[in-house]
């Protein structure tokens, strides 16, 4: 009977590894894959497409289950759109859990998806390292292709040339959404405390810096915890207060520091002085998203992308307005992320027909449906897509903060972001806690930022 | 050792084996005698890898790295030549090497198949497929405890016959039904399939011969035709036991270990080829600079050095150094662990004195305080995030509560102090003590408890009857004889503490490492410089540095409890 069990065992062991032998067949579709049953929109990449059935994987970095199923159906959808291109969807890791660290880890090994989203500020890193692939040949061979179907901001650094300095060249990948803050607003809450109402400010132009304080003001005068302003540490929401004052994070040609010029510090000055004021605003590096959940914030900065957890679980009435003016008007960010193309795929061209696939207005209008993305695309259909998805009623102050100077967010071509930003971060947190005086952060910011950012 | 005696002995020129009884012996017999040709033939292709890989040159390799590839055909060349020369001369010694060398290369060849035949990259995608098998499984473990009632019901043969042909029947649709729910019927058409290409077809041939030599070998006939006695058996046995944690070691541990020790003295991004620069990495990171103002209160210090930042300021003395984050990264380790060692150390060793005790119930409190050691740390870093919010968290929360009934109570004005813990600088380095400390109690208290159960009673007896209170009972026999456990309680947590990544990673997410690196670590930071910055060399230097540490702690801990042990 020992025997037996032994054999047993043996053979089942032996058995589920020939099983795992399955899984590697599927890197190419079999030859008789149906065709589409549709036309497919996108057109071929070049006049004569491979008919040879390849499977293109690809990868995104859902924030949540839902959207990694609508990501399922994307990938259904562009496999059908293109005939014999099977995409196989992979679910990437969150923000936190190092996505984009484990994607270059996986192109140092060579097995990175052929196909992946990256945020805009990982770009230059990725194409300088060799891990994306320039896809302007196919581009160039696709008479349906332009680069100015896609905002102007995400295509200045995709169309990057890193030998020159300047854009226009080579392509990196295509803009799969933007995306801007917002105001999210907690209209019980300004209800109560008499505020006027943010979105009529806005409305009639007076949403200016001094009356974002006013209202805060009163909302946060409701006590019992209740804050007027609340936003996460990252680079974004600092960032604008910067923009806003007509600063901003570098140079004009983005290849040294400009943390510590009058406008900057102006706008770090408005900044402190929020995290100041008395029960103003939650404090600095506290997460805001659960505290506005719970209504204790009024007004709560963040992006286009928190609107599917607040639809779900704000039990309040709400709104969203654009952020307020500042000295310069506008000054909002223009957050981008890419599809990017592995260099290393084995299917360089079908891989661009994904990228382009993924960009497209069809797939575009599926994503925009979670309400968590704006359509990369300009032109008056992807707006009006976008409009169409309510809550928030205002869906229009997210345009208008992309329309009002917004400012593209980028990688640095000259320098590294991860370590400019680890430099910025630290510093910006130690002024905003009281750790360091505004007048020594100008004093010392650029050295250390240039020197660790720059290597200047 | 007992290798060593077994090579040392004289080789055996054995006797007229016995003939062979039946076809398996007949077949091993015949492998058996072939075994010097397989030999010679593995020595010559050892070789021609050998041979080729070095015509091949260390093309964009460095010297090390060629060298580190070149060692393992090198070697197995040098153990296939010897067995050659050994099962010629019929030598148990022979025999010893012939088994290793192919088992090497019997692993070596079936690793790659699976490889080639895309297993690894399969397990994903039988990892998505196993939930699906779970059911029959479950059908399985019904089988299984079927097995108790047959223990009940042997009285009755006829009964206990059905049920067990039953069982058996369970057992086997279980077993058909997880495979095929798996995909295994799948796997093994496209690994029949696979047969027909050339590489894998001479892969599997090619494994499925030296697994049959192997065996061979091993086995009664090859013992006997080179003369091996019990104990060269147990050589072997003990050898082919260990080999799987051998080969795992070397692989998988030394191997890095040593590929990290000379990135570290490399410039190297993972893309591009490391470039050898000795010790600069180590240089960059330990290099200070100190500095004595004249004016405190100047905001950039003047006369340091270029690439030097400052770090920390006393007074008039300033420290900076080419690598700030380093040293902050350090000083933060080494406060924390000031934190967090005695709160996971301490709290353990009152937990194991009560849970040492005969009282109802002790065995769920001794489970119910083990449970944060088996939980996932990242499920237990969130739950804390959210425990922790200055504003909703239930901390601050049972705080404010507090402080709000003592007022009332007593009349007093405490002020509620609304502690942002993982947003103020301050208090994020013992917030996440806290969270350290609370997961690694339960361990440590269970390694107490084993501690505290070696003591005799019968010293707490005498010390009873000689009038010595609890405490002094505590102090004078149950901490002096729990110290070898105390040390390495110490010990591991001063190792866990020094590793610090996860807890401060989750906790202060979106910015790891903050408020204002306030929550940095050695790894955290050698992470960001290998994954985020892709400065691998120094990355890997940053692990040396931190192994350094960590060896210097655990060294003079070892020395004092030595000293202890020795009563200096």
């Amino acid at each position: 009977m020992n025997k037996r069990l032994r054999w047993l065992t043996l053979a089942s062991a032996a058995a589920v590894l020939v099983a795992a032998c399955s899984g590697a067949t599927t890197s190419v579709a079999p030859a008789s894959v149906a065709p589409a049953t549709e036309a497919p929109s996108v057109a071929p990449a070049t006049d004569a497409p491979s008919a040879e059935a390849v499977t293109i994987t690809f990868r995104t970095r859902p924030d949540n289950d839902a959207e990694a199923e609508v990501y399922k159906d994307v990938a259904a959808k562009v496999s059908e759109m293109l005939g014999n291109v099977t995409v196989e969807y992979q679910k990437g890791g969150t923000e936190t859990a190092g996505y984009q660290d484990t994607i270059k880890t996986e192109a140092a090994a060579g097995t990175a998806p052929d196909v992946f989203w990256i945020p805009g500020t990982d770009t230059a890193e990725f194409a300088t390292k060799g891990i994306t692939l320039d896809l302007r040949q196919y581009a160039a061979a696709d008479s349906t292709y332009k680069d100015a179907d896609y905002y102007e901001g995400p295509m200045f650094h995709l169309t990057f040339d890193p030998a020159t300095g300047k854009p226009g060249g080579p392509l990196w990948g295509l803009p799969r959404d933007v995306s801007t803050f917002g105001l999210y607003l907690n209209m019980d809450l300004i209800a109560e405390a008499g505020a006027e109402d943010p979105r009529e400010l806005a409305k009639n132009g007076e949403w200016t810096w001094a009356k974002f304080e006013e209202v805060g003001a009163k909302i946060a005068a409701l006590g019992d915890g209740v804050k007027g302003y609340g936003a996460s540490s990252w680079w974004g929401p600092y960032g604008v207060w910067l923009n806003g004052a007509g600063g901003g994070f570098f140079n004009a040609d983005r290849t040294a520091c400009a943390l510590d010029t009058p406008e900057s510090i102006a706008g770090l000055t408005q900044l402190k002085k929020v995290y100041d004021t008395e029960n103003f605003a939650l404090k600095y590096g506290e997460d805001p998203e659960p505290v506005f959940l719970a209504g204790k914030i009024g007004m709560f900065q963040n992006g286009r992308w928190a609107t599917p957890n607040i639809r779900t679980n704000a039990k309040f009435n709400w709104d969203v307005v654009a952020l307020p003016d500042g000295p310069k008007p506008g000054g909002n960010w223009l957050f981008w992320g890419s599809y990017a193309a592995n260099a290393k795929t084995a299917n360089p061209e079908a891989a661009w027909r994904v990228v382009q696939a993924l960009t497209s207005p069809e797939i575009q209008a599926m994503v925009s449906e979670l309400g968590a993305n704006i359509p990369s695309r300009v032109g008056d259909q992807a707006k009006s897509d976008f409009l169409g998805f309510t809550p928030p009623a205002n869906n229009q102050a997210f345009l208008d903060g992309l329309a009002n100077n917004s400012v593209a967010e980028g990688p640095l071509w000259a320098g590294s972001w991860p370590k400019y930003d680890t430099v910025m971060g630290a510093a910006v947190a130690a002024v905003v806690n009281g750790e360091t005086t505004i007048d020594e952060f100008k004093a010392t910011i650029c050295a250390e930022a240039n020197a660790e950012g720059f290597g200047s | 050792m007992s290798a060593l005696t077994v090579a040392q002995r004289p080789s055996i020129q054995a006797a007229a084996p016995p003939a062979p009884t039946g076809p398996r012996e007949r077949i091993a017999a015949l492998l058996v005698t072939l075994v010097p040709w397989l030999q010679l033939g593995l020595t010559a292709l050892g070789a021609l890898s050998v041979v080729a890989i070095i015509l091949g040159g260390p093309v964009g390799l460095p010297l090390p790295i060629f060298l580190f590839i070149l060692a393992a055909p090198v070697l197995f060349t040098v153990g296939a030549g010897l067995s050659t020369i050994g099962t010629f001369r019929r030598t148990a010694r022979g025999r010893v090497l012939a088994v290793v060398t192919d088992y090497l290369a019997f692993l070596g060849l079936f690793l790659f198949l699976l490889h080639v035949s895309g297993v690894y990259l399969g397990m994903d995608e039988l990892a998505d497929s196993f939930g699906s098998g779970l059911p029959w499984l479950g059908l399985a473990l019904l089988a299984f405890l079927l097995g108790y009632v047959l223990d009940l019901v042997q009285g009755n043969p006829l009964l206990h016959r059905a049920l067990r042909t039953v069982r058996l029947g369970m057992l086997a649709i279980a077993l058909v039904g997880f495979l095929v729910a798996v995909g295994a019927p799948r796997g093994v058409v496209d690994f029949a399939l696979g047969l027909f290409d050339p590489l894998r077809a001479g892969l599997t041939v090619g494994a499925v011969v030296l697994l049959a030599f192997l065996l061979a070998l091993w086995g009664p006939v090859g013992k006997t035709r080179f003369g091996a006695n019990q104990r060269d058996s147990d050589v072997l046995n003990g050898i082919l036991l260990v080999s799987p944690n051998l080969l795992g070691f070397l692989g998988f541990f030394a191997g890095p270990l040593l590929f990290s020790l000379y990135v570290s003295l490399s410039e190297w991004d993972a893309f591009s080829q490391p470039v050898f620069v000795g010790l600069r990495n180590y240089i960059d990171i330990l290099s200070v600079q100190f500095v004595t103002l004249t004016d405190p209160n100047v905001a950039l210090a003047p006369g340091l050095q270029q690439g030097y930042t400052e770090v920390v300021r006393v007074g008039s003395f300033l420290v900076a150094a080419k690598d700030k984050l380093f040293w902050i990264s350090l000083r933060n380790i080494l406060l924390f662990a000031a934190i967090a060692i005695p709160l996971a150390v301490g709290p353990a060793l009152l937990l194991a004195s009560l849970l040492n005790s005969k009282v109802r119930g002790v065995r769920f409190f001794r489970a119910i305080y083990f449970i944060p050691s088996v939980a996932g740390v990242v499920g237990i870093a969130i739950i804390w995030k959210q425990l922790l919010d200055a504003t909703i968290g239930w901390v601050n929360y049972l705080i404010t509560v507090s402080v709000d009934w003592l007022n009332g109570m007593f009349g007093l004005a405490l002020v509620d102090p609304k502690i942002g813990w993982l947003s103020d600088p301050v208090t994020a380095l013992p917030a996440i003590a806290i969270v350290f400390a609370w997961t690694s109690v339960g361990f440590n208290t269970v390694l107490f408890l084993a501690g505290l159960q070696g003591i005799p009673a019968d010293l707490y007896e005498a010390a009873s009857i000689d009038g010595a209170n609890r405490w002094q009972r505590f102090r004078n026999i149950t901490l002096p004889s729990v110290a070898p456990t105390t040390f390495f309680v110490v010990a591991t947590s001063t190792i866990l503490a020094l590793q610090l990544f996860t807890e401060p990673y989750v906790l202060t997410s979106p910015n790891p490492g903050g408020p204002n690196n306030a929550t940095l670590t050695p790894v955290m930071y050698l992470y960001n410089s290998g994954f985020k910055n892709f400065e691998f060399g120094y990355a890997s230097a940053v692990a040396w540095v931190l192994f350094g540490l960590i060896f210097m702690f655990t060294l003079v801990q070892y020395r004092r409890q030595r000293g202890d042990a020795a009563g200096n």
